[in-house]
């Protein structure tokens, strides 16, 4: 039984961790008033470059640094269409996500088959040896700690910093910001690429770490499920962070059912994931909730200097 | 701020004067080649219609925009305010004429964001709510600063605004039609305030298109029109007909005599009306009772905000009706929907011309179809696009609506215009009921002379016409009967000539009858 | 389009490929037969029926993003008739489109209700009901519709030859759908410039506060537009299966649903725009695969092209409309 709980709890860390790194980097997005819909782009491209940067150098840190810059420059791409030329934020967002996955396939054809030497565990001394959680809690790669430290990072700017709180004025009104003398433009600009570069950290934890083999089809619609999660979590951080590692959880119950001796078909154990988002969208999105969610009151509205 | 006032030789350095400021939008001059200078500890006045350039210059003093050519001497210095925090810093403050308050947040965030990165106002949040309070109180401007600008009223948001403005001790206010969302006692104590700014040595620009508040609390007047300068004067000295000409530049045309009301039949009739969603913004809505009769308006005076998007909306049909009844042309529309109400007669032209009321991205005919669907789509399915084009063009020839051509978008049309197009529209079947909703709000004079007779004419063709406005003298030159807004709640409506302004005035600050009973 | 060549052939060039062959590979050679225009038109339809229905929505304002999952409960649905279904003689191929149709529906109706009942995401909902679409197809031909025959792979067996559409000539692989398609152009122009519905759904999706204003009903229209939507990818679908493939494999769709949304977008939601530009992306998936044969490379490529092009689009759309805003919009000052 406990040696369950822990796998249990081991494996819902590591499946929790890439949705908890996008939710965080959408929560940025979007706390600035941006509707970025091209997560799982960005994942995917991270992914692929993290990959085939560690395939070639053979260091799995050279990796994650690629599949991050990767997801930085490609949400830049995003940025200039609806910042600088302000185009619809949705189809952007779409286009994104359609040469992303396109872009992806292509640096990564002749790399399925390939194996890499993935992200080693990092035990942390002592805790990692407490009975019990001991395992499960600190015995993970790195990057499953580096997000839960960008967790509270992320948590003390957005709710406890003067940035934050110039971020929430632009998302929520951005004409007034700017009369405030907020700079409108260049905060939305930071928030897409730091939104860009936490979905391709996400992308790289699935390629070097967390199933360290290449496939096209890697993020399994992670990046939209996120997407529903800042909605579930009605853009609080540490409800995103509850959202991720329950929807890590969905996404390993396959396994654990299996595991119980369940014989179920694991085609249909698969839609667990997207059959439990559309729940949460039920559950969460009633207007009744609106007005007490952080919800951005300017997310999706193009804005620039004439308004 | 430890600028002297006065230079060595004892000359008064003006704390602002601006030279030959020039602003061009595409297609429009809005300020062209303005000057001004103002002492400090004076309240100056900027006196100008809706699209004089006013609010074009305080963006450019203040760095929201910037001059295309002209000179910014501040306390005798040029600068040139490139961002709002630049201006702030100098020791500049500006209150918007729509507040830029954040609403989801709280009022003590929103006098950080203001206060942000200026220097000695890096203090910890219980030190600013404490230096705020203390503001507040010595000026007695009472804000809860830990609510939410939204569940604020107006004219607490206005407090918000000037309050985190005097916190930085400013040298110059800029307040932007200020009392727009103020009721005349609210206004009366914000003047006492604003002199006891200025007699500490601020100096007060206050800009207004309402002639008897400049008179009453600045010492000089500048009137601005079409973007340029054309006069300037002691606000006291001057008379409002002498203002009134350097403002609109012309005689205000006279109207045609007044016709007594010629039916007698009811055509509107709301009787215990309640929505199904009371509470607005806010605002509590009691139970409307009201009657409208063929060939007679019946005015709405209110500031807004009182609850006249919610009487719009409830007679629209937008707002579905909980409670009560309401009755076109003695049919009973009670349960029905904006659709069904303008077959049945009702045309309505609304507060808000280009997020409403018509698309600009769509043609005049698309628009005129909006409330016409009945005319033109009969048997509910197919459009009479031929009809359409036709009436389009009728509705150009008679309102004499100016456009670059017949299929011309509506966002195409100026202001004027497009309400033209939108009065023609709604009288183009003989409406039965025609609510109009601020129907001149920034229209120029001679567009607005010309729908007033549009109105008249209506209503001697025997509509019933309710007029909900700001606007008073509008209100005594068309109206038969007169009631007023005042928070949700309706008054009774009195004869226009056994109806002094002053009681009026009272009814739209809740004194009077308003205080009594409600409704007869 | 120009910049979108432009920067695909700087893909290729970086890619090592010969830009020049590939481009010719890429968009002249599919084409350079009548066998070729004939695969194009073939392509193009499920791609112009799909963008048919989107483009309705999205002139509404409804982003519906799940013409792939309906597309493919279309077939699953109506293939499903053809496989398991009583025998039921001519009728099999009507009862097989009906199906089709309204599992298309039905599937648009989920994110119908989600969004008029409940205010959730269409783009969210109608996302995620793709993915279960797709796992409940990829599960039905790994089990219950498996060709028992078949050697284990996970595909359905052939259709007989009564549950496919007639087919247009003995030489190409047309069928039926393809002038329906065309019909529906035309069906969508009138829809759209003569209907009451077709103006009440530009109006909602231009300004809500409008068509509020003028009493139409959002709840309806959305529910109009999503049905609209569904029916079409449905019948799409199920051309798909009973046409040119003639049963159900785990990858019917090919992602027709997504390129859809952009043959939407590049056609500026105009009947015959989208007409042309299902021409356009369709050579998009023959030149990719023809580049595949060719050069071995990977006809993702076809992706990436069919998102430059929505990319410089979208770009360019703004440019354009910037010049005319600058020209005759009235400023207030």
């Amino acid at each position: 039984m406990v040696e369950m709980l822990d796998v249990l709890l081991f494996t819902t860390l590591r499946a929790g961790t890439p949705l908890l790194l996008i939710v965080l980097g959408i929560l940025i997005t979007e706390r600035a008033g941006v509707l970025n819909l091209g997560q799982e782009g960005l994942v995917i491209m991270g992914a692929a470059c993290a990959f085939v940067a560690t395939s070639t150098s053979g260091s799995v840190w050279i990796g994650t640094l690629t599949g991050v810059a990767a997801g930085t420059l490609t949400a830049l791409a995003f940025a200039i269409l609806v910042l600088a030329l302000r185009a619809n934020q949705v189809a952007a967002g779409l286009a994104l996500t359609i040469i992303g996955t396109g872009l992806a396939a292509m640096i990564g054809d002749g790399m399925s088959g390939v194996s890499i030497v993935g992200m080693e565990a990092l035990p942390i001394p002592f805790l990692g040896s407490l009975p019990l959680v001991g395992h499960a809690l600190f015995s993970h790669d790195a990057l499953v700690y580096v997000s839960l430290l960008l967790l509270v990072v992320i948590w003390r700017v957005m709710d406890h910093s003067r940035l934050g709180l110039t971020l929430t004025a632009i998302g929520h009104n951005p004409g007034a910001a700017h009369q405030l003398g907020l700079a409108v433009l260049p905060i939305r600009l930071m928030a897409i690429l730091a939104g860009g570069a936490l979905a391709g950290l996400a992308g790289a934890y699935l390629a070097v770490a967390y199933t360290p083999l290449w496939s096209e089809g890697i993020s399994a619609g992670r990046g939209w499920i996120a997407l529903a999660l800042v909605v579930f979590a009605s853009w609080r951080v540490f409800r995103a962070m509850f959202g991720a590692y329950l929807f890590g959880l969905m996404s390993i119950l396959n396994l654990l059912l299996q595991g119980v001796g369940l014989n179920i078909s694991p085609n249909l154990l698969g839609m667990l994931p997207y059959v439990a988002t559309i729940l949460a969208l039920l559950l969460f999105s009633n207007a009744r909730h609106r007005n007490t969610t952080m919800a951005p009151r300017a997310l999706g509205q193009p804005w620039s200097h004439g308004d | 701020m430890g600028v002297p006032d006065e230079s060595p030789h004892g000359v008064r350095i003006p704390r602002l004067e601006l030279i030959g400021i020039t602003r061009r939008y595409p297609g429009v001059l809005a300020n062209d080649g303005v000057d001004l200078r103002i002492a400090p500890g004076e309240i100056r006045g900027l006196l100008g219609e809706n699209g004089s350039g006013k609010s074009t210059l305080m963006r450019c003093i203040y760095g929201v925009e910037q001059p295309d050519a002209g000179e910014i001497l501040w306390n005798g210095r040029q600068i040139r305010p490139m961002s709002p925090r630049v201006a702030r810093a100098l020791g500049m403050a500006m209150v918007f004429q729509h507040f830029s308050l954040i609403e989801p947040l709280s009022v003590m965030d929103n006098v950080r964001l203001y206060l942000d990165g200026i220097d000695g106002f890096d203090r910890p949040p219980a030190v600013m709510r404490e230096s705020f309070l203390s503001l507040a109180e010595s000026l007695d401007l009472p804000v809860d600063p830990l609510a939410r600008v939204d569940d604020l009223s107006p004219g607490e948001r206005q407090r918000v605004e000037v309050l985190r403005c005097l916190l930085l001790k400013p040298d110059l206010l800029i307040l932007d039609e200020p009392t727009a969302a103020l009721t005349p006692g609210e206004v009366a104590q914000f003047f006492k305030v604003l002199r006891t700014i200025a007699d500490g040595g601020c100096s007060i620009l206050f800009i207004s298109h309402k002639l008897p508040e400049v008179r009453a609390l600045c010492d000089q007047v500048t009137v601005l029109r079409r973007g340029k300068v054309t006069g300037h004067g002691i606000a006291s000295v001057m008379s409002e007909s002498e203002l009134a000409v350097l403002l609109v530049g012309e005689e205000t045309p006279v109207l045609p005599p007044a016709r007594t009301p010629v039916g007698s039949g009811v055509l509107l009739d709301l009787d215990q009306l309640t929505g199904a969603t009371n509470a607005l913004d806010g605002l509590q809505m009691q139970p409307v009772s009201l009657q409208v009769r063929s060939g007679e308006i019946v005015g709405i005076a209110g500031i807004s905000g009182n609850g006249q998007e919610h009487l719009n909306n409830l007679i629209s049909g937008e707002s579905a009706a909980r409670t009560g009844r309401l009755s076109v042309a003695g049919r009973d529309m009670t349960r029905y929907g904006p659709a069904r109400r303008y077959a049945a007669g009702l045309q309505i032209v609304p507060a808000e011309r280009t997020h409403q009321g018509a698309i600009p991205a769509m043609s005049l005919a698309d628009n005129l179809l909006l409330t016409n669907v009945h005319r033109y789509a009969s048997r509910g399915l197919t459009l009479d696009r031929e009809q359409l084009a036709r009436d389009v063009r009728e509705i150009i020839d008679s309102f004499d609506v100016r456009t670059p051509h017949q299929h011309a978008s509506a966002g195409a049309l100026s202001g004027g215009n497009l309400q033209k197009f939108l009065l023609g529209r709604a009288l183009l079947d003989q409406p039965r009921v025609l609510i109009c909703n601020h129907p001149t709000w920034g229209v120029d004079l001679r567009a607005a002379h010309a729908i007033h007779r549009r109105i008249l004419e209506a209503r001697s063709q025997g509509a019933a016409i309710l007029l909900i406005t700001e606007d008073l003298d509008e209100l005594y030159l068309l109206a038969d009967r007169i009631g007023a807004l005042y928070s949700g709640r309706i008054s009774p409506l009195r004869p226009t000539r056994e109806l002094p302004l002053q009681e009026l005035g009272l009814w739209m600050t809740g004194g009077g009858e308003m205080a009594g009973k409600a409704v007869a | 389009m120009t910049l979108a060549i432009a920067a695909g052939s700087a893909i290729l060039a970086a890619l090592d490929l010969p830009v020049g062959t590939s481009l010719h590979a890429l968009f002249i050679a599919p084409v350079s037969d009548s066998y070729g225009l004939s695969e194009l038109a073939l392509k193009s339809t499920p791609l112009l029926l799909c963008a048919i229905g989107l483009s309705v929505c999205y002139r509404a304002g409804i982003w519906n993003i799940g013409a792939e999952g309906q597309f493919v409960m279309g077939a699953l649905a109506g293939g499903a008739i053809a496989l398991v279904a009583p025998p039921l003689g001519v009728m099999t191929l009507p009862a097989m489109v009906t199906t089709g149709v309204i599992a298309g529906m039905g599937w648009a109706a989920i994110a119908a209700w989600l969004r008029t009942r409940y205010g959730a995401s269409e783009i969210l909902t109608t996302i995620m009901l793709n993915y279960i679409a797709v796992s409940l197809l990829t599960w039905a031909v790994h089990g219950p519709l498996r060709d028992p025959g078949g050697y284990s792979f996970p595909e359905s067996a052939l259709f007989e030859s009564h549950a496919l559409l007639p087919a247009l000539t003995e030489s190409s692989r047309l069928t039926v759908s393809t002038p329906f398609a065309l019909l529906a152009v035309g069906a969508l122009w009138w829809f759209l410039a003569r209907t009451l519905p077709g103006y009440q759904i530009a109006v909602l999706g231009a300004d809500s506060k409008a068509a509020s204003f003028a009493g139409f009903s959002t709840t309806r229209l959305t529910w109009l537009v999503l049905l609209g939507s569904g029916a079409f990818a449905g019948f799409a679908g199920l051309s798909e299966v009973a046409g040119p493939v003639g049963q159900l494999t785990p990858h019917i769709a090919f992602g027709y649903g997504y390129t859809a949304i952009i043959v939407a977008f590049i056609g500026r939601l105009h009947p015959l725009g989208m007409l042309l530009a299902s021409l356009l992306l369709a050579l998009t998936y023959l030149g990719g695969e023809n580049l595949q044969i060719n050069t071995g490379i990977s006809k993702s490529v076809t992706l990436v092209f069919q998102g430059l092009l929505l990319f410089f689009l979208l770009g360019c759309d703004v440019l354009i409309r910037y010049r005319v805003a600058g020209s005759n919009q009235p400023v207030a000052a």
